[in-house]
């Protein structure tokens, strides 16, 4: 695994024996496992594994029947402008009106204030930054409709990243996209690293990028959430991962305080 | 056509400048709450607050003709039941998801069915059709009143809160996550749509609002390129097929409501047309 470049001892979130259910059916049980600042974390797992669930607690989207989770010290409610978000598929309306400009600046609202973060000169300064981080500068005033699968994802990756967060979260990203798409959107991703925290979630069980810090694995156990050791793979299309992709050792269960021991 | 603009200026005709009037001032909200639901998809939900209006002006014309309460206007009796709805539908679709539709077209049904049994039951004679497809002849100066105030409250919502209305109504969800109060905005819309169909129940009735709510919106959206110029668009056709509507139903002696919503129609189906074949062509080109 690569050490992180920025990663302290202070952590970014935390799961404490977390327990989950919709009605009578169980997704989470007693799950803990944290990232520290500045670490670029993988949450894999196969469908209906919880791993959207987790995201959603960590949105404060949901709420944990059980244990207690922390972004930045704080509860998920109360981090939430911290957060920038990715949504996996949203359902959006294709004959909404509007512009791809209007869209990544909706990252950069903040409750039901007047949107002066939006209209400021440093508002409109992060908004044109983020534009040309994403690749999108040349298509601000193109219709959000008239977009390709690839191009609308690097949208919806700018909107978040317009809220300047501490903690990005992207849920299955690179689903449906072109190896040319993901390989842009790895590049993005790369600039951030070290100085945002990043957790991408992916249905891919065997590889992760070789941005990767710390890989944890939703539904292993008994609904719980294993962190496990990755190695340098040898046959895989390095294009699919922005790079030389690293293969998740299943077999490997590591002890998700030791990080923190170790700084101490 | 020409009669018509005589009539305007003729003195003793104050209803046809009323009905002018009212038109121009139902347009801006038949343009900005019908072009959020077109963008919300909610026009079901408009339709079975809409419907649901019948039961209370049934049941304010059953109590104030029976005797059992004075001069109860229908009015009231429609805000009633379209706050009730509006709240209802709103906590079925925000908290109980699931049945969402049939609680929806219960009250739908419930609403018509109740209106119909009260007028039924109203001593002397009751004409649903009046309030079913409206009588733009029946708006008086209190009602354009009450129209120009709801239209000042809703452009003032508009405007202050666009953003998170843009963000809301495009992708809830993310909106949530920025803590914009998306339950809130619902609700709110809802209830604004409630007051608005009440008041335009009298202009272009019951069944038609949910029309006149979704087709101009429906229209602009054809070539709109964000919800603002999607509002503008829907209440300047709305402002056009009201005009048109009156005029051509004073030279051809027909109901003003359905022709307004006639030529809507109409001008919607030739857009949806133009636009598919446009949409064909450019996949042959392809």
């Amino acid at each position: 695994m690569t050490e992180p470049i920025n990663a302290t001892k202070e952590t970014a979130f935390r799961f404490d024996k977390v327990s989950f259910s919709y009605a009578e059916d169980e997704i989470l049980k007693n799950v803990s496992f944290h990232v520290h600042k500045g670490e670029f974390a993988a949450l894999i797992g196969k469908n209906g594994s919880g791993k959207t669930t987790v995201l959603r607690l960590l949105l404060g989207l949901a709420q944990a029947q059980k244990g207690k989770i922390t972004v930045f010290g704080k509860s998920p409610g109360e981090a939430r402008s911290s957060i920038g978000y990715v949504p996996q598929n949203p359902v959006l309306d294709p004959a909404f009106p509007i512009s791809v400009s209007r869209v990544v600046s909706m990252g950069r609202l903040k409750g039901m204030a007047k949107p002066s973060r939006i209209n400021s000169i440093e508002g409109r300064d992060v908004l044109d930054r983020i534009l040309e981080l994403t690749e999108l500068a040349d298509l601000t005033h193109r219709p959000y409709s008239a977009l390709s699968g690839g191009q609308k994802r690097r949208v919806l990756v700018a909107r978040a990243l317009a809220a300047e967060p501490l903690l990005l979260v992207l849920d299955e990203p690179t689903a449906n996209m072109d190896a040319e798409s993901e390989a842009r959107l790895y590049a993005t991703l790369k600039n951030l690293k070290g100085n945002t925290t990043v957790l991408i979630v992916t249905h891919d069980t065997g590889y992760v990028s070789s941005l990767t810090d710390a890989v944890f694995c939703a539904g292993a156990g008994d609904k719980g959430i294993v962190k496990h050791d990755v190695r340098p793979a040898k046959h895989t299309a390095s294009e699919l991962y922005g790079g030389e992709a690293l293969e998740v050792l299943h077999d490997t269960r590591l002890d998700n305080e030791k990080c923190c021991k170790e700084a101490d | 056509m020409a009669d018509y603009f005589i009539a305007l200026v003729d003195p003793s005709m104050p209803f046809i400048r009323n009905a002018l009037l009212a038109g121009l001032l139902s347009s801006i909200l038949f343009g900005l709450l019908g072009s959020i639901v077109t963008v919300k998809r909610i026009a079901g939900l408009a339709g079975a607050i809409s419907h649901a209006v019948l039961g209370g002006i049934g049941m304010a014309l059953y109590l104030s003709a029976s005797g059992k309460v004075q001069n109860l206007p229908p009015i009231l009796g429609a805000l009633l039941f379209a706050i009730v709805s509006a709240i209802i539908i709103g906590f079925v679709s925000l908290k109980a998801k699931q049945r969402e539709d049939t609680v929806i077209n219960a009250l739908w049904a419930i609403g018509m069915s109740l209106g119909v049994l009260f007028l039924a039951k109203t001593p002397g004679y009751a004409d649903p059709t009046a309030y079913l497809f409206g009588n733009i002849l029946l708006v008086t100066e209190k009602d354009l009143v009450l129209l120009a105030l709801l239209d000042v409250l809703t452009l003032f919502l508009a405007w202050r809160y666009y953003p998170q209305l843009e963000a809301s109504a495009f992708d809830e969800d993310f909106a949530k996550t920025r803590s914009i109060a998306t339950d809130h905005i619902f609700i709110a819309i809802l209830i604004l749509t409630a007051l608005a169909v009440v008041l335009l129940q009298t202009f272009v009735g019951i069944v038609m609002v949910i029309a006149m709510l979704t087709l101009p919106a429906g229209t602009a959206g054809f070539w709109a390129k964000s919800l603002a110029s999607m509002m503008t668009g829907a209440c300047i056709l709305s402002l056009l097929f009201t005009f048109s509507g009156l005029a051509s139903s004073w030279a051809l002696d027909l109901p003003a409501g359905a022709m307004v919503v006639v030529i809507a129609g109409a001008v919607f189906l030739v857009f949806s047309a133009v636009s598919a074949v446009k949409r064909r062509g450019s996949r042959v080109r392809q």
